[in-house]
């Protein structure tokens, strides 16, 4: 639409906007600059340029359990929220029943309250069944907060398949279990992954679950650089912060493989 | 396709028995827990504490301005990237990539994003580390741990939630209408004014109040930079079940924060269902 | 054994408060081409979904060749549907769409191979094979969703409107196309489709339907000859509906001051007398009994190519349309002026409102 004769209004929104931009990309960018600064303390611009923080984080046995726990931890509750979430989008959108929309509501509720209840509300479950501090425990919070991604996901996904498709395969002798797997599921497979991407980076990002399960020797990568943080800053933990940063930035190149960016984000 | 019956009861009854076992139960315990004492006798002692010490209304109050001052700074600087995405970006290519600046950051925990600013303003952050070099300063600046420190951080995390929605309303206005405006005289600022702003307020109003919800229940960051100088109601939570081992009032603060949260969550709801009903 | 090859007995469907279907029966005889007409709504495609499987009914039955369907689930009936959008799975070829119903019933790979080709050559799509079906017409997949149904050989073919996406002459095309495949395969055809002519160009018997209930079930020309209510009339063909008023002495009048037109045996009160502008002659009868005569006033009329379009207006002030097979007598009238007009008196029928 031309907006002629608002060329100064025009011009301070986009001059606004970039800024904008800026100041969602700048702070990131000084985390990783400084993970490879030589100087033994935060320096930007670097000076210099070392990878030797990456190597103290490699060296560093804690950092690399840390990081290998939160990949368990996504890996293992994105395959659960799949193997959960897929089969109650499947029956919330195919068939309909009464008390159907609180059995929606109660899939999508771990969106809509505050992680940080959730984690204490695990702990406290957790210390009566008596596992907590564990890696279940753990694990369970993870699961809980990531089903909704998946449910979301695959159940708009659904509702873009249409039900004659479905109804044609069963129509031609196909079992529900046939037409789910060579009708259906390969028309929402790219709702599915990108469900997937949500789920795993939420659990690999996460610290307010994390933090009420964690103890010394069983921490994920996210709380380990919150005890940190409370106490010192130096360019090792922007290493680590770094390494995080890639994470995401390879996550959302995949999201944007698989689904586009723009659809994921706004869900057109 | 149908699903017969007991196929139906078998998918969806596993996750859901998962739901209930460690979603439901837990917080079924918790609300027991913030009805009970120590020793597990019943008691409304818990919530009466949190009704008449004014300290936690003190701090809850605290938390609701941190959320407002929030929703507003993501509000001016979110519609502006929104509007300027929405109608006045046309490369594709641009678009794509300025959703991807928007949403990378969402992708990286909280903790890394209040970290960096902790890294350019904390007391041995770059900032301070320079002005000291330079001999301007000769001790460090305050400049993070602070209300405002909270406020800059949060507003940080949450701005790509405020982009991210009011792109999404701007995206679906009806642009006949706007085209209809400017053809009975409008210019573009009267335009703006008087149909895209009105017709873009319950986006607004949304995101602000997901941003407002979010930053309500936030405890990293505030955690972070607050620098100990203040509490919000997710860092009181936390010192009740880490530090001061109190599940029971722990759990009444807790349920006090989950009910905020279900209000401002059924507002948004209400807002957004009474938008698609106004547009038919 | 029964020529009844499919039982509908009183089935019924609610949908909340809605009632699709009314305790509806129908039998279907073997091998028929049986029609399900109406407007949108009236239930035709609900019923055609009920004996598909797709919909489980509120109450009633469904019995295909003498066995109880209500709780086969549709994979398991020995029935078919090609469905309206088609329905090709897009992530398939046309080969593979087609191959799909044989692949669920475990038929030997060799035997796949020579079913699918001879039946996709059946409706000439057998160059085909490894197109997708986004690169097809609509013609073109409707013959796919067609071969991908009658490849399994059931019972029955089910088809829903499934002409209805197509232009004119297409779909004119594909009508006798149906029809030759119907007559070549020998199975039963139960159509569903809103378009009148199409159903009584291909199917043996009709069954008209509105609001969830058969109001009329025959062939072709027993509906058009004689139908049973005003909607059905109007709904198959063109039809003038003319208000008479039936007298406690049993004639049947115009109006009440009016000559008695020979038609009786009808209750008292308000009546509709039936006749198609193509039986209404324009002159006097040329049969000495069995006519009924009628003046009116010619208000215009338009000429159609076979033949004049005539509209005419009753002394009781009723329109009516007038559509003489022979364009001598239609030349003749002059627009203004009153004319006898006449038909076969068994070209008439009262209707019951």
């Amino acid at each position: 639409m031309r907006n002629d004769g608002m060329f100064l209004g025009r011009i301070a929104v986009a001059a606004l906007s970039w800024g904008v931009m800026a100041f969602l990309v700048v702070p990131l960018a000084v985390v990783i600059g400084v993970s490879v600064t030589e100087t033994d303390f935060l320096k930007f611009p670097p000076q210099g340029f070392s990878l030797k923080w990456y190597g103290a984080l490699l060296g560093d046995r804690t950092y690399l359990e840390a990081f290998w726990l939160s990949a368990e931890l996504a890996v293992a509750s994105t395959f659960a929220a799949l193997l959960l979430g897929v089969p109650a989008a499947l029956v919330l959108s195919r068939r309909r029943f009464p008390g159907a929309q609180a059995f929606n509501a109660l899939f999508i509720s771990p969106l809509v309250l505050p992680n940080i209840v959730i984690g204490v509300a695990i702990l406290q479950y957790a210390s009566l069944m008596g596992f907590a501090r564990g890696f279940f425990a753990l694990l369970v919070g993870h699961i809980v907060i990531v089903v909704p991604y998946v449910v979301r996901t695959t159940l708009a996904s659904l509702a873009g398949v249409e039900a004659s498709y479905e109804e044609a395969a069963q129509d031609l002798g196909a079992t529900s279990f046939e037409t789910f797997f060579l009708v259906t599921l390969p028309q929402i497979k790219p709702g599915v992954i990108a469900g997937s991407l949500f789920a795993f980076i939420i659990s690999w990002i996460n610290v307010e679950v994390s933090i009420f399960n964690s103890t010394s020797l069983q921490v994920t990568l996210p709380v380990k650089i919150f005890n940190y943080v409370q106490f010192t800053v130096d360019p090792m933990i922007a290493a680590v912060s770094a390494v995080t940063i890639y994470v995401a930035i390879l996550a959302v190149i995949l999201l944007d493989a698989t689904i586009g960016v723009e659809k994921a984000a706004t869900g057109t | 396709m149908r699903i017969g019956r007991f196929e139906a009861m078998l998918l969806l009854g596993g996750p859901v028995l998962f739901l209930v076992l460690f979603f439901i139960a837990p917080f079924a315990l918790m609300t027991i827990a913030s009805l009970q004492q120590k020793s597990g006798a019943w008691t409304m002692g818990q919530y009466a504490k949190l009704v008449t010490d004014s300290y936690y209304w003190e701090i809850l109050l605290e938390t609701f301005k941190i959320g407002l001052w929030v929703a507003f700074v993501t509000f001016v600087l979110g519609y502006a990237l929104a509007y300027y995405i929405t109608f006045q970006v046309k490369s594709r290519f641009l678009r794509r990539l300025i959703f991807l600046v928007v949403v990378t950051p969402l992708f990286t925990s909280n903790i890394v994003r209040s970290f960096a600013w902790i890294i350019m303003l904390g007391r041995q952050g770059i900032v301070n580390r320079s002005l000291q070099a330079t001999g301007l300063i000769s001790e460090p600046l305050s400049l993070v741990y602070s209300k405002t420190g909270v406020i800059v951080g949060l507003s940080y995390v949450l701005l790509p939630f405020m982009v991210l929605t009011v792109s999404s309303i701007l995206q679906n206005l009806n642009r006949t209408l706007l085209e209809a405006a400017r053809d009975l005289g409008a210019s573009p600022l009267m335009a703006f004014l008087k149909v895209t702003f009105p017709l873009s307020l319950p986006g607004v109003i949304a995101g602000s109040l997901m941003v407002f919800t979010l930053s309500v229940s936030a405890y990293v960051t505030p955690s972070v930079m607050s620098g100990g100088r203040f509490n919000v109601m997710p860092m009181l939570i936390f010192q009740q079940y880490m530090v001061l081992f109190d599940f029971n009032f722990g759990a009444a603060l807790a349920i006090l924060l989950m009910i905020t949260t279900l209000l401002l969550m059924g507002a948004y709801v209400m807002v957004l269902e009474r938008r698609a009903r106004a547009l038919g | 054994m029964s020529d009844d090859f499919i039982n509908v007995d009183r089935l019924s469907k609610r949908f909340g408060p809605v009632t699709a279907l009314a305790e509806v029966s129908l039998s279907v005889r073997r091998g028929e081409f049986l029609s399900m007409l109406g407007p949108s709504g009236c239930g035709k495609t609900t019923l055609l979904r009920a004996i598909a499987g797709f919909i489980e009914p509120s109450s009633g039955e469904i019995r295909i060749d003498g066995k109880v369907m209500n709780a086969v689930p549709p994979n398991r009936r020995p029935v078919n549907t090609v469905f309206q959008n088609y329905a090709l799975f897009p992530h398939m070829t046309v080969w593979e769409n087609v191959a799909f119903g044989p692949r669920r019933r475990r038929v030997p790979r060799r035997e796949i191979a020579t079913q699918v080709d001879e039946v996709l050559a059946m409706v000439g799509m057998e160059d085909f094979g490894g197109r997708y079906p986004r690169a097809l017409s609509g013609g073109q997949q409707q013959r796919v969703a067609l071969a991908r149904a009658i490849v399994n050989r059931p019972r029955v073919l089910l088809l829903d409107e499934p002409l209805g996406a197509l232009d004119l002459k297409l779909r004119k095309r594909m009508q006798v196309e149906l029809k030759r495949l119907h007559e070549r395969l020998g199975l039963t055809f139960i159509y569903v489709t809103h378009d009148q002519e199409e159903a009584l160009a291909m199917s043996d018997r009709i069954a008209v339907m509105k609001a969830g209930e058969i109001v009329q079930l025959g062939t072709g020309e027993e509906i058009y000859r004689n139908p049973v209510s005003r909607y059905v009339a109007d709904f198959i063909g063109e039809a003038n509906l003319i208000d008479v008023v039936a007298e406690p002495d049993g004639t049947v009048r115009l109006g009440p001051d009016r000559a008695a037109l020979p038609y009786a045996g009808v209750a008292p009160g308000a009546a509709t007398l039936m006749v198609r502008p193509e039986d209404i002659r324009v002159g006097e009868p040329n049969r000495a009994d069995g006519a009924v005569t009628l003046r009116a006033t010619v208000r215009d009329k338009v000429f159609i190519g076979q033949s004049w379009r005539i509209f005419a207006v009753l002394p009781t002030g009723q329109e009516i349309t007038v559509q003489p097979g022979s364009s001598h007598e239609a030349e003749r009238v002059v627009p203004g002026a009153e004319t006898p007009l006449w038909w076969p008196r068994d070209r008439g029928r009262i209707l019951a409102q």
